[in-house]
Parts: structure tokens; sequence; C-alpha cells
């Protein structure tokens, strides 16, 4: 706002010689700005906050930080940190019918796999990804952050609640895998029971792990990744919408 | 009566809307993104998104759970209307609330399946609401509304701008305590991920140790140092085309669309309207400038005429 002449201000364009309405107009911005900055201000410095390792403030003004991330602002930024993603890994799955039949092992991700190098723009890109998340969820593995703590206190302490994943975090984050795994299972056997018309009562799921060839062994012909994996309970079978487009390979046919 | 002239010149700076154009082109390529997103999703819907979805945490806020298949089938339609409002600029700071509420209950329902870039578009959404994305606001306000409204925009476009320098930070700083990222190994370990990796291009990474190496450290020096270089108006331009590179590289090597393409357009915010325009007129000099494209006109312009000849001596 310029000075022009004795009473009137100029606001860009518009001239205005009324003094009132020129004082309303500065105290009105002030009061947006001041608010504006101070919202900003205190939004990034908790945005910060929740994005900082562990440290003694974060630690202290953990229940606001949380209360203000809430879901909205809720981030992670790891993307492939610490360290990425180094092993593959198979889902299958296999389904007790009500006649007390079981299904066989079906591969749930191979199949799913090959489609999203097939068509790299489509549906399968997301889908892909699936049994990932499920996995990591039903192995306790939690966030970056609380992942990196954990391998601290496991040097120092291997026997450790938390090192073992058995402290209240990492089993709420299993549970919450188990049902991933549980509902991802029951949507294949839909499809694997839509065929012979059976109803499934149970599913179980195992996980095959295969490491991805380490850098010393880039040129060893011999190498062969060490397969590890795990099988899980039989979990109650779960009314899930069915995806159609699922690909499943049975054991017999996998490669 | 100095400092009251202070305050009135800084309100008469602030009030002014910036960077207005590259927000328009965000809210095009945001709404794209939603309509691809919508779209690609949309025959697994039921089983992703619906009532009965795979999974979706109850604790969660998720407008498609509250409903029965029917609703669902309603809102998900919605949903993609405001996607399409979005990218043709339709119903202003409204729609962008409405894209605001689908895309948090979508990001919500998709935790089997969501990635960084769903994470990044659906925490810029609300910043997005207090900007001007449809450059309707005037370039010099005269009304206490519309100065109002102007200083609303510029916080949220500098909220904008320091979400964008918190994300390559907390990526970067997150990376060097990786061994892999210290080591350098970490590309060549990722891409041979089947779920983040191309088969047709990935192999050339992996199979070239330099690449591997070069690409990992560039990653995390690059990505720490976006923050601090980025304000600088030399190095605008280069940190930017270097972090649109990098996005492309993560693309076509990692089968990342989506996020690679948010990750991209949240960089034009970077860009003032006038560097956009030098920028726009330079490449289009460059284009039609260019000796090569120039020798092609010349040689369409040719080809046109002895057509037309041609055509008359048939006559």
């Amino acid at each position: 706002m310029r000075k022009e002449g004795r009473d009137c201000y100029r606001l860009s364009r518009a001239v205005s010689c009324n003094v009132r309405t020129i004082i309303r107009t500065r105290v009105v911005l002030l009061i947006v700005t001041i608010i504006s900055g101070f919202l900003l201000t205190y939004h990034f410095f908790i945005t910060f906050l929740y994005l900082t390792p562990f440290n003694p403030v974060k630690v202290s003004m953990e229940s606001n930080t949380q209360q203000h991330m809430g879901q909205l602002f809720a981030q992670n930024w790891s993307l492939f940190a610490p360290d990425p993603l180094h092993s593959n890994s198979i889902l299958y799955a296999s389904c007790l019918m009500d006649g007390g039949g079981e299904s066989g092992w079906y591969d749930m991700t191979s199949g799913t796999i090959q489609a999203f190098h097939n068509q790299p723009l489509g549906a399968y890109t997301r889908l892909a990804r699936m049994h990932l998340v499920a996995i990591r969820q039903y192995q306790g593995v939690t966030d970056p952050t609380t992942e990196l703590v954990r391998q601290k206190l496991c040097a120092v302490d291997a026997e450790n609640a938390a090192c073992t994943r058995d402290d209240a975090q990492s089993r709420s984050v299993q549970s919450v895998g188990k049902k991933m795994l549980a509902r991802l299972g029951s949507s294949a056997c839909m499809k694997i029971a839509k065929d012979s018309g059976e109803k499934v009562s149970k599913v179980k799921m195992r996980v095959i792990e295969l490491p991805v060839r380490p850098y010393s062994e880039r040129s060893n012909k011999e190498w062969v990744p060490e397969v590890t994996g795990f099988e899980t309970e039989w979990f109650p079978f779960e009314q899930v919408a069915p995806l159609s487009n699922i690909i499943l390979i049975p054991e017999a046919n996998a490669t | 009566m100095i400092w009251m002239n202070r305050i009135d010149s800084m309100l008469s700076v602030l009030s002014v809307p910036r960077h207005q154009k590259a927000l328009r082109y965000l809210r095009i390529v945001v709404g794209c993104i939603l309509l691809y997103i919508y779209a690609i999703n949309f025959n697994q819907r039921y089983f992703l998104f619906g009532p009965e979805s795979v999974y979706s945490d109850p604790a969660l806020f998720n407008v498609f759970r509250m409903v029965n298949s029917t609703w669902f089938n309603v809102l998900y339609f919605i949903a993609i209307a405001a996607a399409l409002c979005l990218a043709v600029g339709i119903g202003g700071r409204l729609v962008t609330a409405v894209n605001l509420i689908f895309f948090w209950s979508w990001t919500s329902a998709s935790a089997l399946i969501g990635d960084g870039g769903d994470n990044l578009l659906r925490v810029m959404l609300p910043y997005l609401i207090l900007t001007d994305l449809a450059e309707k606001l005037d370039r010099e306000p005269s009304s206490l509304w519309q100065k109002t409204l102007g200083i609303i925009h510029n916080f949220g476009l500098l909220a904008i701008i320091i979400q964008l320098c918190f994300v390559y930070l907390t990526a970067g700083l997150m990376k060097i305590q990786g061994e892999m990222w210290r080591d350098g190994t970490a590309l060549y370990y990722v891409l041979q991920v089947n779920e983040f990796s191309n088969p047709r291009v990935a192999p050339f990474i992996i199979k070239h140790t330099w690449l591997s190496v070069m690409g990992s450290y560039a990653t995390v020096l690059y990505q720490i140092a976006f923050p601090f270089l980025v304000f600088h108006r030399r190095l605008k331009l280069a940190v930017v085309l270097v972090s649109v590179s990098f996005h492309l590289g993560i693309w076509i090597y990692m089968n990342l669309p989506t996020f690679s393409w948010v990750m991209i357009i949240f960089e034009i915010v970077m860009f003032s309207d006038q560097e956009l325009t030098v920028y726009s007129s330079r490449l289009r000099s460059f284009v039609f400038q260019n000796p090569a494209v120039t020798k092609l006109r010349n040689y369409r312009k040719r080809s046109d005429a002895l057509t037309v000849s041609s055509k008359v001596e048939n006559l």
C-alpha cells in the first residue's frame, strides 16, 4: 500500500481514500498472514519431528506428533531404505474343503509377476506387489525407523522381546499380516473352489523366499539361491470379493 | 510510520499469487494420474476397495467401506468424475476437496498395493485445496477477498515446496543408513527383485557394475542435495532435470509408473510463471529453429508443393 496524497492509499490498482477501509484491510491481511504463518511453521515443525530418527525431542513429543499427523498426514519416505528388498518371494495357497479334501498348493505370485512384466501399465503393476506387504507384516516387520532401532538392540541383546519380534508392536503387526494372508488365500481358494463346486472351510499359506544373487557371486555360474520359507497354520475361510484376474498356477505346473 | 510501510509492502508482496501456471499444470496431471489409478483398478475395485475388500484397516478413514456394494459403485463413479473434473478444471477447491476424500479413502484401502506416490499425493491434496489451481486469482489483486486468497494460495504453495524438500531429505538420510546404498550395490540388488524390475532393461544395470555403483551414489547424493540446491536460481533447472531423469529411470527400470509421475509433476511447483514462460519459449525456439527440424519442415513443404503441383497437372 502506497500513500497517494494526504489520506488516500493505493492498494495495487484500487485507490481508496477511506482510512478505515485501509486499516481494516491491513489488519485482516496481517491476521491472515500471522495465522497462516503460524500454522505452516507448527505443521512442518511437527512433520520434521515425525520424520526424524528417534531422538529425545521426538520421544517426548510422540503423542502430540502422532495426534497431529493422524491418518491424513501420515508419511513414510524410506523409499527402498535403509536397504532395498533383496529377495524374491512366492506365495502359495492351499484350501481345505468342507468335505475334508485339500486342493494342493497353488502359486499366487509367479503368474501375476509375469503379467506385470508383460503389461507394465496395467492393473498388475500394483497387484503384483500384494503378497510382499502381507508377508512382511506376517513376519512382524514394521516401519524402517523402528527396524533400525531393532537392529541396534539385537546387536547388544539378542534375547530381547523386540529382537525376537515378541513385543506388543510386532505382535500387532503380525496379526494384521495374518488377516492379510488369510484374506488373500481366501480369494485364491474362492477361484479354486469355483471350478470344483465345493465350499472352502480353511486356507493355508506357504511362503518361499529366494535371495537374489549376491554381488560377490555375480560371476559364479554354479550359484543357486538358498531356498527358505515357512507355512502358516490353517486360517478360517473369509468371505472376500472375488478377484477375477488373479493368476493361479498349480504347484505341479510351477517352474 | 516506516514499519507501517514495511508491513504494507510485505502484505502487497505476499498477496500476489505465485506459481499459478505451474499449479494449473500440476492440477491437470494430478487429475489424469487419479483417473489412471481409478481406471486400471476398475475391474478389481470390489476386491481392492469394496465393502468386502481383501484388506482395509477399519480404524482408517474410508468412505468406500461405509456403504453397501451398490453405493460403493456410485461412490467409485463419483471418484472418477471428481478426478475428471480436476483434470479439466471444473469445480475449484470443492472438487479438490472431494478428490482428497476419495483418494484418502483409496490409500486407506490400498495397504497391500500402495506406494510412495500415493502417499505423497494424499499428503499434498490438503495443500492443493489452499492454492488456486485454475489460475483464476488476479495477479494484481485489488479487493480484500482476492488479497486474502492470494496469501492463502502462497502459503499452500510454500507448504507443497517444503513437503517436497522433506521427502527428498528424509529419503536420502534414510538411505545413507543402509549398507547397500553405502557400498553402491543397492541398485544391483533391488533390480533383481521381480516386483521392482523391468526384465527388458534391468539386466543392463545389473551387468554393468559401475552403473549400479554410480546410480546408487548419485541417488543418495541428489536426494540429500535437492533441498539445498533447488532454491538456487541458476541451479534450479538443472536440479529439477536431474530429478525428472531420475524418476523416469525409476519408471523404466523399476516399473513404478504412478510413483514416478507423481514425483515428477510435483517438481513443477518450483518454477514461477515467468520461468515457465521463458523455458517454454526457449524450448519452442529450440524445436523450431533447430537445423534438423527446419530441414524436415522444408522437406515437408516441398513434398506438399509437389503433391499440389502434381494434382494441378492431373487436372
